[in-house]
C-alpha cells in the first residue's frame, strides 16, 4: 500500500488541499486519491442530506470528483485570491444536487422502502429510523436553496459566510434562507407531533 | 437585547450558542437568565435542534465509491477541460461556438438593414424648423412658467 503524500500536516487544511491540487493539475493520481480520501465522506454526507438518500448522493460525489480531476487546472489557489478548495468543491456538489433534485421531481429513486431490520436492537433502530424519517420528510418540503443553506450551516456546521460563498449568494441572503428554513421545519415538526399525539389519543 | 431580537437570533443561529457571534452571546445569556420567556425560547430552540439532529442519512460504502471514481478518471487526462467550472458549458456546432458564428454575421446583417432603411426613407420635410413658433413653449399650464416666460430662446 502506498503512503499518502508528504503534505504539510500543519493543521492548515486549505494549504494542504492547495498542494494536492497543484499535483493533480499535473496529472498525479496519487494526489487525487489523497484529496478524495480527505473529502469524499463529507461530500457524500452533504449530498445525501440535500438529496435525502445515499444512492443519488454517491453519483453526485462521483461526478463532482471526476470534474475536480478534469478541471484541476482551472482551480486557483486561495493564496492567489482564488477560492478555498472546499468552497469550490461544495459549490460543484450543490449545483449537481440542485440539478439532480430537479430531475428527480419526476422519478424519486430514493423512495424505495428499506428492508426490515431483524437485529436484536431492531426496536430501538426502528424508533431512530422513524424519527430520522420524520425530519427527512420535513426537510423534503423545503425549497432547494433553503435546504442547501440549512444543511450547510446546521448539519455541516459551516459559518454563514462560508455557506454564502458556496451557494454564490450574499450573507444577508443566506441569513434569510436560514430563518425561513428553520421556521418551516419547526412548524412542520410541531404539526406532525400534534397530529401523532391526537392520533394516539383517539386509538 | 430585546426579546424579539433574541428570538430572531435563535432563528438565525439555532439554540447552539457556540454558533452565535461573540458580540451578541453575552447579552443573550444575560437575557435568558433574567427573563423566563427568553429562557423558554432558548429551551424550545434547543429541543428543535435535538429533534433535527435525528436525521442521519444511511452510510455510504466509501471504498467502493473511491474505486468507482478512480476507474472513471483512469483514461481521462487531468486538467483536460480548460473552461471554468462555475459557468454553464457552452454548446458548439462542429467545434465552433454559436457566438463565434452568429456575432459577426449578426453585425453585418444589422449594418445592411440600416443602409437599406436610410436609402428607402422618404425625403425629410424640414420647413417647420423655419417657423419661430416651433421654438416657443407655452408654460401657462406649468408651475414653472415664471422661470421661462414665453420663448425658450
Amino acid at each position: 500500500m502506498q503512503e499518502p503524500f508528504n503534505i504539510t500536516h500543519n493543521g492548515d487544511e486549505a494549504n494542504d488541499d492547495a498542494l494536492l491540487m497543484q499535483r493533480i493539475a499535473a496529472g498525479d493520481q496519487r494526489a487525487f486519491r489523497d484529496l478524495m480520501r480527505r473529502h469524499l465522506g463529507r461530500t457524500v454526507r452533504l449530498a445525501a442530506r440535500i438529496l435525502g438518500g445515499t444512492g443519488a448522493a454517491e453519483d453526485v460525489a462521483q461526478e463532482a470528483f471526476v470534474r475536480v480531476w478534469k478541471h484541476a487546472g482551472n482551480w486557483e489557489d486561495p493564496g492567489r485570491a482564488g477560492a478555498k478548495f472546499t468552497t469550490w468543491l461544495y459549490r460543484i456538489v450543490l449545483n449537481l444536487c440542485i440539478d439532480e433534485k430537479r430531475k428527480r421531481s419526476f422519478t424519486d429513486i430514493d423512495a424505495i422502502p428499506e428492508r426490515a431490520d431483524e437485529t436484536p436492537d431492531a426496536e430501538a433502530n426502528m424508533q431512530r429510523r422513524e424519527k430520522s424519517q420524520r425530519v427527512k420528510a420535513a426537510l423534503d418540503t423545503l425549497p432547494e436553496r433553503q435546504r442547501a443553506a440549512f444543511v450547510l450551516c446546521f448539519y455541516e456546521d459551516y459559518s454563514n459566510k462560508d455557506a454564502a460563498d458556496m451557494l454564490g449568494i450574499s450573507v444577508k441572503a443566506i441569513e434569510s434562507l436560514l430563518v425561513r428554513a428553520r421556521r418551516s421545519l419547526r412548524d412542520l415538526l410541531q404539526d406532525e407531533e400534534e397530529n401523532r399525539k391526537r392520533g394516539g389519543a383517539e386509538t | 437585547m430585546t426579546l424579539d431580537e433574541f428570538k430572531n437570533l435563535l432563528e438565525l443561529y439555532s439554540g447552539d450558542l457556540s454558533r452565535w457571534p461573540a458580540g451578541r452571546l453575552r447579552d443573550a445569556v444575560a437575557l435568558a437568565k433574567q427573563i423566563p420567556a427568553a429562557q423558554a425560547l432558548l429551551d424550545e430552540a434547543v429541543a428543535l435542534d435535538h429533534a433535527l439532529r435525528h436525521y442521519e442519512p444511511p452510510q455510504a460504502d466509501l471504498s467502493a465509491l473511491e474505486n468507482r471514481i478512480l476507474s472513471a478518471i483512469a483514461d481521462v487526462p487531468a486538467g483536460s477541460v480548460a473552461h471554468p467550472l462555475d459557468t454553464p458549458q457552452p454548446w458548439t456546432i462542429f467545434g465552433w461556438r454559436p457566438a463565434y458564428i452568429f456575432a459577426p454575421s449578426g453585425g453585418l446583417l444589422a449594418a445592411a438593414l440600416i443602409g437599406f432603411m436610410i436609402g428607402a426613407a422618404p425625403a425629410a420635410h424640414t420647413e417647420y424648423l423655419l417657423d419661430p413658433s416651433f421654438y416657443s413653449v407655452d408654460m401657462i399650464m406649468s408651475g414653472d412658467a415664471d422661470i421661462y416666460e414665453g420663448s425658450l430662446f
